[in-house]
C-alpha cells in the first residue's frame, strides 16, 4: 500500500520535470544521423572475393582466400590460443583461450574492412579487398 | 538554470559521501556484471555507475568527483575484472569525465545531455585504446554500434540521475 503511494508520488514528480531541453533533442538527432551514415558506409564496402588476413601481435600471421573452406589454428609460443574457421564465404572465430570469449560470439565477417578481434590474445582477423591491397604484408 | 550548489561542503561530509558513492558504484558494477547485454561486442554495457559520477558532478567539486571516479574504477577492476578490463575502463572513465565536466561547465545541455555525451565518449575512448593496442584502424567498424549503445544507455542513465538529483536539490535537509 505504501509502495503504491510512493510510486504515485514519484510519477507526479516525474511529470512535473522537464527532461530533454531543446539542445538535448538536437544532440540526439545529430548522433542518430551519424550512426545511420556510418552504417551506410559499412554496407557499401562490397562483399569481396578477397583474402582473409590474420594478424597476431600486429604481425601478419597467415592469409587465405575467403572462398576456400579452411580451419586455421593460431599458436603463440606453441600454445593454441585461437581457431579461425573460414566457410561459405564467411570467417569466424571458433575457439579462443581468453576468459570472456567475446571474440567467439562476434558475428561472422564477409565484407571488406570488417574485423573480429581477440583483445587479450592480440589476434585480429580482417578481410581485404583484392583491388586495393597495397601491401603484401605488414610487420612491425 | 540552477547554479551549482553546495560546492563548499565540510570535509567530514565529503569523506562520508565518498564512501557511500564508491560503494554504491561498486554495487552498480556488480549489477552490470549480473545483467550481460546479449551483444557480442566488447564494451557494451549499461553504464549504471555513471549515475554516481553525475550525482557527484552536480553536487560536489570536480576534483572530488575525479578522485571518487578513479577509486571506483580501480576497486571495481580489482574485484571483478582482469588487467585488460581495468585498463579499458580507466581510459574510458578518464575521457568521459573530462568531457562531462567541460559540457557541464559550458551549460549547453541538461543532465540527460551531459550523460549522453559521457556515455558516448566512454565508448569512443575504449575503442581508441583497443585500436592503439592492436595498431589497426579496422576496428572502427564497431563505431556505429558503440555510438548507439552509448546513446541509449546514456539516455536511460541520464533520466534516472535527473530524477535523483532533482529530488536531492528540491528537498531541504538532504545533502
Amino acid at each position: 500500500m505504501f509502495a503504491c503511494y510512493t510510486l504515485y508520488k514519484l510519477c507526479l514528480e516525474i511529470d512535473t520535470m522537464k527532461f530533454l531541453s531543446r539542445n538535448d533533442r538536437f544532440l540526439i538527432i545529430i548522433i542518430i544521423f551519424i550512426i545511420i551514415a556510418l552504417y551506410l558506409i559499412r554496407f557499401c564496402s562490397s562483399k569481396t572475393d578477397g583474402t582473409v588476413e590474420i594478424y597476431v601481435n600486429n604481425e601478419l600471421y597467415t592469409t587465405c582466400n575467403i572462398n576456400n573452406d579452411n580451419v586455421i589454428d593460431i599458436y603463440i609460443d606453441d600454445v593454441l590460443v585461437n581457431i579461425v574457421k573460414v566457410k561459405n564465404g564467411y570467417a569466424s572465430m571458433e575457439y579462443a583461450s581468453c576468459p570472456d570469449r567475446l571474440c567467439v560470439k562476434q558475428a561472422k565477417i564477409c565484407y571488406s574492412n570488417e574485423a573480429i578481434c581477440c583483445l587479450p590474445n592480440k589476434v585480429l582477423i580482417t578481410v581485404k579487398n583484392e583491388d586495393n591491397s597495397e601491401y603484401d604484408a605488414i610487420t612491425q | 538554470m540552477k547554479t551549482t550548489q553546495n560546492m563548499m561542503q565540510s570535509h567530514n561530509k565529503k569523506i562520508a559521501y565518498a564512501g557511500i558513492l564508491i560503494s554504491v558504484g561498486l554495487i552498480m558494477g556488480y549489477l552490470e556484471f549480473l545483467i550481460p547485454l546479449p551483444v557480442g561486442i566488447p564494451g557494451v554495457k549499461l553504464g549504471l555507475s555513471n549515475i554516481i559520477t553525475l550525482f557527484s558532478l552536480y553536487n560536489f567539486d570536480p576534483l572530488f568527483t575525479f578522485v571518487v571516479l578513479i577509486l571506483r574504477v580501480l576497486l571495481s577492476g580489482l574485484l571483478f575484472g582482469n588487467l585488460f578490463g581495468t585498463l579499458y575502463g580507466l581510459s574510458g572513465a578518464f575521457i568521459s569525465f573530462i568531457v562531462m565536466y567541460l559540457v557541464k561547465r559550458g551549460n549547453i545541455f541538461s543532465i540527460v545531455g551531459v550523460s549522453i555525451m559521457g556515455g558516448i565518449f566512454h565508448n569512443i575512448a575504449q575503442l581508441i585504446v583497443a585500436c592503439i593496442l592492436i595498431s589497426q584502424i579496422k576496428l572502427s567498424i564497431y563505431l556505429p554500434v558503440l555510438l548507439l549503445s552509448g546513446l541509449i544507455c546514456g539516455l536511460a542513465v541520464g533520466i534516472i540521475s535527473q530524477i535523483i538529483i532533482n529530488r536531492f536539490h528540491n528537498e531541504k535537509g538532504l545533502l
